[in-house]
């Protein structure tokens, strides 16, 4: 067995063929993100057990411009990983897959429509939900930073 | 009509340095003109000591995978006005040892086609090596796996795949989308071995549906539909729900006088060719399960 | 190795696409100008930490989110160290990480829980 050849960890954002390989890429980027967030917010409201006057002084640390886009990032990418993460669990275990057929000539035009149909559908539905909760965040998050 | 050149950028590895080095040939290109076209005008034309792979020229074979511009292509079944570019870059299929130039080592790739058994599995192993009557399979049955059985190997969507990248034991999306292919015949009885095979890291838990597989194929296979089905059944049986039914009955026997029609071809004749004795023994040990 | 284990992230990821609205539109709601969110506080954390509810949702949270990582992180390290030895490494060093990183993050649910 040999890695020679193989793209290693480049191959896994490239070749960006269609649009569920971007939406992969961007699934593995924004989980890798989310946990190392996940450990510093663990470590942050671990504050709270050194009592008052340290959870006020983070407080006070982490209220900057930096730390609020920071945020809106992490909110983005915890929108979009769970919105993609619907459509895998429902796509992944087969939930919403469509039944094999025959392919018809020609068969890349069709295999291509039927998927990004299904990747369409579910992405907007789930979107339109969501986009309004991110809205809501990055109306608040503007506001925080007008001040 | 206006004569229309393509550069061909062709990344070629060289196996005495181990590295990869870049030659530029300008084409005269025709309309209809393939890829390989191309590739056999350069080697014919401009240099011969171009390496690559391809054999029926029609889609067939699947022997002339590589990546064009990025994105693992069949040359043959490519034309090179329909890619809209004045420059093409052509390398070796990613994700594959390279050999020599634009041809890649398919060693792992069949390797992984034979581990998932390939073939028809049946309880009545002397039925299935001395038959006395069909199985039987209606239309609807065949729906089920024509899609997957439309495979030819060539290895794009190994080269496709993101998981295969830096995952060599993983079975990829080929060898997976086969391995559905005869679970879900209605002639196969190994399901269950099948499944087992299919159920670990580098079987369908190995997959994270980025579909660049369903994508490249040249053939509508849809691998990452046959990984998902397959999935949905590994959830089922875990589930303890019923998974595939049964394989049916074999056809009803015919009447004594009606010799079956299997026993009428008589015995093979003589081999004329030196040797053909022995590779026909060794071609019988290989395909008979008795032996396996 | 059994790649079953895959089947968790798709549950607890159905489970934390509701958990985390909720704690995604805590932050949101309850926004008083001036500085950092008042639900932030630490009367108004204190006030929602005292409440049994709240502590368990934050436990049920921090297990999924705990489980729903792990086995993601492990997912996307098994994909490059292949050998069965490391695979077994990988598995028990992440698990010691994740293991310390949720008694750490237990640490304010159960300071708090007291009162
Ligand atoms: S599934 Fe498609 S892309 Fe993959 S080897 Fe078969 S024909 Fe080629």
């Amino acid at each position: 067995m040999s890695r020679k050849g193989r793209k290693g960890i480049l191959g896994w954002i490239i070749p960006i063929t269609n649009m569920e390989r971007l939406l992969y890429s961007l699934h593995r980027i924004t989980g890798i993100g989310l946990t190392l967030y996940l450990f510093i917010h663990i470590y942050e409201t671990s504050m709270r057990a050194l009592g008052r006057e340290t959870w006020i002084s983070t407080s006070e640390f982490l209220d900057n411009p930096v730390f609020h886009i920071g945020l809106l990032l992490v909110v983005l990418a915890a929108i979009f990983h769970g919105a993609n993460g619907i459509r895998l669990i429902l796509q992944e275990l087969g939930l919403i897959a469509p039944k094999p057929t025959q392919p018809v000539y020609p068969y890349r035009k069709y295999h291509r429509e039927r998927r990004v149909y299904i990747v369409t559908i579910t992405m907007l539905i789930l979107g339109i939900g969501v986009a309004i909760f991110a809205l809501r965040d990055f109306l608040i998050l503007l506001e925080v930073l007008g001040k | 009509m206006e004569e229309r050149k393509v550069i061909f950028r062709l990344r070629r590895y060289d196996p005495e340095t181990g590295g990869y080095r870049e030659d530029r040939y300008e084409i005269p290109v025709y309309r209809g003109m393939t890829v390989l076209d191309g590739l056999i005008w350069i080697k014919e034309n401009l240099d011969r000591t171009v390496s690559y792979r391809a054999s029926c020229r029609m889609g067939l074979c699947g022997s002339c995978g590589m990546t064009v511009n990025g994105r693992p292509t069949l040359t043959c079944e490519t034309q090179i006005l329909s890619l809209e570019r004045d420059e093409l870059t052509i390398e070796p299929l990613y994700n594959m040892e390279p050999v020599r130039d634009l041809v890649a080592d398919f060693h792992q790739f069949f390797k992984n086609q034979r581990a998932i058994k390939p073939y028809l599995i049946r309880r009545d192993i002397e039925e299935q090596v001395e038959p006395t009557r069909e199985y039987l399979q209606d239309p609807e049955e065949w729906n089920l796996y024509i899609q997957f059985a439309m495979c030819i190997t060539c290895g794009l969507c190994y080269s496709a795949c993101p998981t295969t990248a830096t995952n060599e034991k993983y079975l990829g999306p080929q060898a997976l989308a086969n391995l559905f292919r005869f679970y879900i015949d209605s002639r196969d009885e190994g399901w269950e071995e099948r499944l087992a095979i299919a159920d670990s890291e580098d079987g369908v838990w190995g997959c994270h549906l980025a579909t660049g597989c369903s994508e490249v194929c040249p053939k509508g296979v849809d691998p990452a539909l046959a990984i998902q089905l397959l999935r949905r059944e590994i959830l089922r049986k875990s589930l303890g729900k019923k998974t595939r039914r049964e394989a049916r009955p074999l056809a009803p026997l015919l009447p004594p006088e009606e010799e079956s029609p299997y026993r009428a071809f008589g015995e093979a004749p003589e081999f004329t060719v030196e040797g053909a004795e022995e590779a026909a023994e060794k071609f019988n040990i290989l395909h008979d399960p008795r032996k396996r | 190795m059994n790649g079953r284990i895959r089947l968790g992230i798709y549950f607890s990821g159905a489970l934390l696409a509701v958990l985390v609205l909720i704690h995604l539109s805590l932050f949101s709601y309850w926004f008083v100008e001036g500085g950092y969110y008042t639900n932030m506080s630490w009367e108004a954390v204190s006030e929602r930490m005292n409440s049994l509810l709240w502590d368990a949702f934050y436990l049920v949270f921090l297990t999924t989110v705990m489980a729903h990582s792990y086995i993601g992180i492990r997912n996307i390290l098994f994909e490059y160290i292949t050998s069965d030895g490391g695979r077994r490494l990988v598995t028990y060093a992440l698990a010691l990480i994740w293991i310390s990183a949720y008694i750490y993050g237990l640490i304010p649910i159960i300071a708090s829980a007291g009162g």
